[in-house]
């Protein structure tokens, strides 16, 4: 599936957030949102989930816009993981994951099918959680509820995944987990977003980037076009030095520019 | 592992028990009152269907309306201190019924009473949703709720102030107590339909509510329409608890205390704590108002204060046990 931002402005309370700004999400990558705090980045991934109109634009699914599509079929087929992690009441590891089965329940007195049961299931030992599934989840550590969470994005079989700093609070092991899970679910066909801060994971497992600046894109493409030390530079307003260690890439910022 | 299975069993059980308890209680307090069993067979009839079925229908019914609103309200606003009284509609109904002993319109017809209730919760929802607006989060609907419930206390003891007749004002002060002494049929058939009307509604807010666990915007994403099921929910409280309050009074805590006791035992998950917080509901007021029955035959007692005086020292050990959660 495909998703498009089609020069889409977002308005919130009087103030510009995104103006004319264009994205494609396409399957079989994943697409890094890059750029400095208050950007827009999260916006961008709100109005391409759907979840915030635009002032003008469209946001489109398979060439359909998004808002006339039901609110079920949209879930079924965008998952979005925003940035927050709430967990209001402590339920177990497996009823959280079991929640990203919402949108597939024919009815909603419907039970868990045995459909849901695999999904679950493969959710949970895909982001390593398995081991706790009876937990409550908010005892866990920062770290393990951002995976729990991410099996719940997981669990809702979406062809499209977004997700708004999926590695914030993830030790470098379990960052480097959650990307190998991206790159196997892009390439199984999925269309990835995520908005990163992290710009070497960024230069290292993404295919495309987009660079987002005041509301703006300041570049698209793929991500050794974008993911430049100029444009770093540019976008940042601090100078930035893109290189390569123990063989992968690294992206370090240097200074004030 | 079949986790699933192992809850569903669980709350098969729980349901099981709670409608088991539920049943035991209302052959109770059927069979229960001041009226011994040596009456005649047509006098002890008339008791039972015109006093003792009457009570034990509304304690079931307004009971199971509390602690399911109760529920409710604790996860669409996702904070388990929220119940039916903290969204204005109690304050609103018993602002309406005060007003009907006032004019003296409850005097020249009993079902004022109730009908001014219903009119005054009404009222309330009416300014809750115009204040809180139908898209806003759950602040503003606590806050519109709060405002609102301040304005009929506000009213409430304005109208007590001004009563001229003392009679009067005892009514008014006792019927805000809360009670289901000598309520008939009548009463039955005028709030039934609008609590199960409002029942029904709560009841299917199960699933929005476990997509609410993960956020507003988590659950907008799993295609919860969060505008409808503001709606619902509001809709629901209304009418189950304006309904419930325009018949009994103000009864306190049972909307607090009977989510709090069963959340722990499904799983903390708001869906299932629906029904179990119906039947829980259901059974804390009846076994209270047989209590009330068998302590104080002659009705000097209110259930509304019983309810209290159960409720406050629960909440008050839930309070310590979080607490010693938090600590831990």
């Amino acid at each position: 599936m495909n998703l498009a931002a089609e020069n889409i402005a977002v308005r919130l309370k009087d103030r510009d957030i995104l103006e004319s700004v264009s994205v494609a999400i396409e399957p079989g990558r994943i697409t890094a949102i890059v750029g400095p705090n208050g950007a827009g980045k999260s916006t961008l991934l709100r109005a391409l989930a759907g979840l915030q109109p635009c002032a003008s634009g469209n946001v489109r699914l398979d060439g359909r816009a998004i808002g006339s599509l039901a609110a079920s079929a949209r879930a079924r087929a965008v998952a979005y993981l925003p940035q927050d992690r709430q967990l209001n009441w402590p339920l177990s590891v497996r009823a959280v994951v079991a929640l990203g089965r919402l949108p597939h329940r024919a009815s909603p007195a419907a039970g868990e099918s045995a459909a849901d049961a695999l999904a679950i299931d493969a959710a949970m030992q895909a982001m390593d959680v398995a081991a706790f599934a009876a937990r409550p989840a908010t005892e866990l550590s920062g770290g393990e509820r951002a995976r729990v969470l991410f099996a719940r994005a997981l669990a809702q079989e979406a062809q499209i995944l977004l997700a708004d700093e999926p590695t914030a609070g993830l030790d470098p092991a379990h960052a480097l987990e959650l990307f190998a899970i991206l790159v196997r679910l892009a390439a199984e066909g999925r269309s990835i977003a995520i908005a990163l801060h992290d710009l070497s994971l960024a230069a290292r497992f993404c295919h495309h980037a987009v660079i987002v600046a005041g509301g703006r894109v300041l570049a698209s493409g793929t991500v050794a076009d974008v993911l430049t030390a100029e444009r770093l530079t540019a976008a940042f307003g601090v100078s930035m030095a893109v290189g390569r260690l123990a063989d992968v890439p690294v992206v370090v910022p240097t200074g004030r520019a | 592992m079949n986790l699933e299975k192992l809850y569903h069993g669980a709350d098969r059980q729980l349901l099981g028990g709670l409608a088991a308890l539920l049943l035991a209680l209302t052959l109770l307090s059927l069979a229960i009152g001041p009226a011994g069993f040596g009456l005649p067979r047509g006098a002890a009839l008339l008791i039972l269907g015109e006093i003792r079925l009457p009570r034990t229908l509304l304690a079931i019914l307004i009971g199971g309306a509390l602690g399911l609103a109760g529920a409710v309200l604790q996860g669409y606003l996702r904070n388990p201190l929220a119940e039916p009284g903290l969204i204005g509609i109690t304050g609103g109904a018993g602002l309406g019924a005060v007003l009907m002993i006032h004019t003296g319109a409850a005097a020249a017809l009993a079902l004022a009473l109730p009908l001014g209730g219903m009119l005054g919760g009404l009222g309330a929802t009416l300014l809750v949703l115009l204040l809180a607006g139908e898209r806003g989060g759950a602040l503003t609907l606590i806050l519109a709720g709060v405002a609102v419930g301040s304005l009929a206390t506000a009213l409430i003891s304005l109208v007590l102030s001004l009563s001229q007749n003392p009679f009067a004002a005892v009514e008014m002060v006792f019927w805000l107590l809360g009670s289901l002494a000598d309520r008939s049929l009548t009463h039955v058939w005028l709030a039934a339909p609008f609590m199960i009307a409002g029942i029904v509604l709560l009841l299917r807010t199960g699933p929005a509510l476990d997509a609410l666990t993960l956020g507003e915007e988590a659950a907008s994403n799993l295609g919860i329409d969060l505008t409808a099921l503001r709606r619902r929910v509001i809709a629901g409280a209304a009418l189950a608890v304006g309904a419930a309050t325009a018949i009994a009074g103000t009864i306190g805590f049972v909307g607090l205390v009977v989510p709090h006791l069963l959340r722990p035992l499904v799983g903390h998950q708001p869906s299932r704590l629906l029904p179990a917080s119906l039947l829980g509901g259901a059974c804390l007021l009846l076994a209270a108002d047989i209590a009330l029955r068998l302590m104080t035959p002659a009705g000097e007692l209110r259930l509304g204060v019983l309810t209290a005086m159960i409720g406050t020292p629960l909440f008050l050990w839930l309070v310590w046990r979080t607490r010693s959660e938090f600590n831990a």
